[in-house]
């Protein structure tokens, strides 16, 4: 209880001077960052979210059409899509080439180089090559989502234990139950593991592609409020992707949790001697 | 003195279940000259036998055991099991229990137990049996439902054990399956398996560095000299069963055993 106090007393701090600090006749002249300018308000962010949250319809400079949560819906729907396409084929790609020791040889410059590259610098391709829309988003998410997935994936799979493999064969597994029993759930475990870190990549490749490339989402507000230089609509957007982002990420870390009930640090206080 | 030549073995002249004949195996050590690990090795295991081999560290009896399994193969000699050469192969009937934990950590403990099961096909009501009995035998009943992380070291070498049981192996190879426990784990762990062994019965094969868990156990003891390896002397163990396992530790025949056994080991360490 006295944690949540602290914590809501600490907002309230912020609030409170971000508020009324700006107010102080002359502080600008000492400290401009206090110029509401930059920084705009509290209250006038707090009207902004509400004008364009319940408001549908031409909203002047910042939203042609739509409110915030049509915006919104637009960085999510990516996202997902982005975070579900780049875990399944990191995920495939990764055990197809843990196991295939010839494949991962051939590829593995390719691999390291394309890797190297920083995916930011491909987004004018991208956008060359799949226009401003929903396509050029989800592609520059997955790139970024398939090389972590990717590469943690690769490390599992060749983590795994010959004796493991060995004491199942023994038992009387055939290549496919080895796959479907051993390897299959060994690896997945590896790219369960990094499920949290894949939904924010995603969230990052959406965002950039937004600010390039786009014509929806929050990213595209941040970009149209800063060619107006509107800081109150800047604050909107972020703090909407911020709830986004935590949300997402939260709900990640809880897939990740319930597909990995069997790793020992998610014990919830079973064990004994 | 008499003693350390090979005496006979309690276990009657049954026929030799497991067969190595000459097993020659050497290993290329980086760029330095290959070191030979198994040295022209031979022995037989006879049937319902519990054969333990004992050796300085690096005198090549895992390697031994893993060729017996067919995981390796020899450089030259060759693996009979049951009178059929099976070198480099590893036949149906054989068990293996790992020094390693072997345990799947996704899988629960019955589904684990069940697994060579239903790799091997038996039919639902039978590996329901099985693994009831499996569950019984072990003491793991109230631990069906748990995962591997939630037991202790010593249960999830139970949970091993049983793995390898539940297919109902007529020989079972060993490799040092309890090195990695505490003494009071491992002599609890010693009691269920000469329990359960004495129903079963089948041929163990027992690799080990510990020289009072292997005459607590067996029924004859293989003496290996290290680098290369090599068969040094065959001692049959006369201690009658069933044992104790603590008592077996007190009697005058168990420090006969002990410190024979002992010396011969001893000459290694020069």
């Amino acid at each position: 209880m006295a944690l949540v106090a602290s914590r809501l007393a600490l907002v309230a701090v912020v609030l409170a001077i971000w508020q009324w600090v700006p107010q102080i006749p002359g502080i600008t002249r000492w400290a401009p960052i206090f110029d509401p300018f930059f920084i705009s308000s509290p209250a006038r962010i707090a009207a902004k979210f509400w004008e364009l949250a319940t408001t549908t319809g031409d909203q002047g400079a910042v939203l042609k059409s739509g409110n915030l949560f049509v915006q919104l819906w637009a960085t999510l729907w990516a996202t997902l899509l982005g975070f579900v396409v780049g875990v399944t084929s990191g995920f495939l790609a990764g055990l197809v080439l843990s196991q295939t020791r010839t494949l991962a040889d051939i590829l593995n410059p390719y691999l390291v180089a394309v890797n190297a590259l920083p995916r930011v610098a491909l987004v004018p391709l991208i956008i060359m090559i799949f226009g401003t829309g929903l396509g050029a988003k989800v592609v520059l998410a997955w790139l970024i989502v398939f090389f972590i997935v990717f590469f943690n994936t690769y490390a599992g799979g060749r983590a795994l234990e010959p004796s493991l493999v060995d004491s199942c064969r023994i038992l009387g597994a055939s290549r496919r139950q080895l796959l479907r029993t051993v390897v299959v759930p060994h690896v997945a475990g590896w790219t369960f593991a990094i499920l949290p870190l894949a939904m924010s990549a995603s969230i990052i490749g959406v965002v950039v592609g937004e600010f390039v490339g786009g014509a929806q989402g929050l990213g595209y507000i941040i970009t149209v409020a800063l060619g107006q230089l509107e800081a109150t609509d800047l604050f909107v957007a972020l703090l909407t992707l911020c709830v986004v982002a935590v949300v997402l990420i939260g709900l990640a870390t809880r897939l990740e949790k319930r597909l990995l009930h069997w790793r020992p640090e998610h014990v919830g206080g079973a064990g004994q001697a | 003195m008499a003693r350390v030549m090979p005496r006979e073995s309690a276990v009657p002249a049954a026929r030799a279940v497991v067969e190595a004949r000459d097993v020659t195996r050497r290993f290329a050590h980086g760029a330095a000259e290959p070191f030979t690990a198994l040295d022209r090795v031979s022995l037989e295991v006879r049937e319902g036998e519990f054969l333990a081999i004992v050796g300085p560290s690096g005198c090549g009896k895992s390697t031994l055991l893993h060729i017996m399994a067919g995981l390796k193969r020899p450089d030259s000699g060759a693996i009979f099991v049951n009178g059929v050469e099976t070198t480099g192969t590893t036949p149906r009937e054989m068990g293996y229990l790992f020094q390693e934990d072997t345990v799947l950590p996704w899988y629960s403990v019955e589904r684990n137990i069940a697994l060579g099961l239903h790799y091997r096909g038996a039919s639902v009501p039978d590996i329901r049996a099985r693994v009831e009995w499996a569950l019984e035998v072990s003491g793991l009943t109230e631990f069906r439902r748990s995962y591997p992380h939630q037991l202790s070291g010593g249960m999830r070498r139970r949970v091993a054990l049983m793995m390898t049981l539940v297919v109902d192996p007529k020989i079972l190879l060993m490799d040092e399956p309890f090195g990695a426990l505490d003494t009071h784990t491992k002599t609890r762990l010693h009691a269920s398996l000469l329990e359960i062994w004495g129903k079963t019965r089948q041929t163990i094969v027992f690799v080990t560095h510990d020289l009072m868990e292997a005459i607590t156990l067996s029924d004859r003891i293989i003496i290996m000299s290290g680098r290369p390896g090599r068969v040094k002397a065959s001692y049959a163990i006369t201690i009658p069963r069933p044992r104790d396992v603590i008592k077996v530790k007190d009697s005058e025949e168990y420090l006969d055993d002990f410190r024979e056994i002992w010396r011969i080991l001893g000459e290694e360490f020069v």
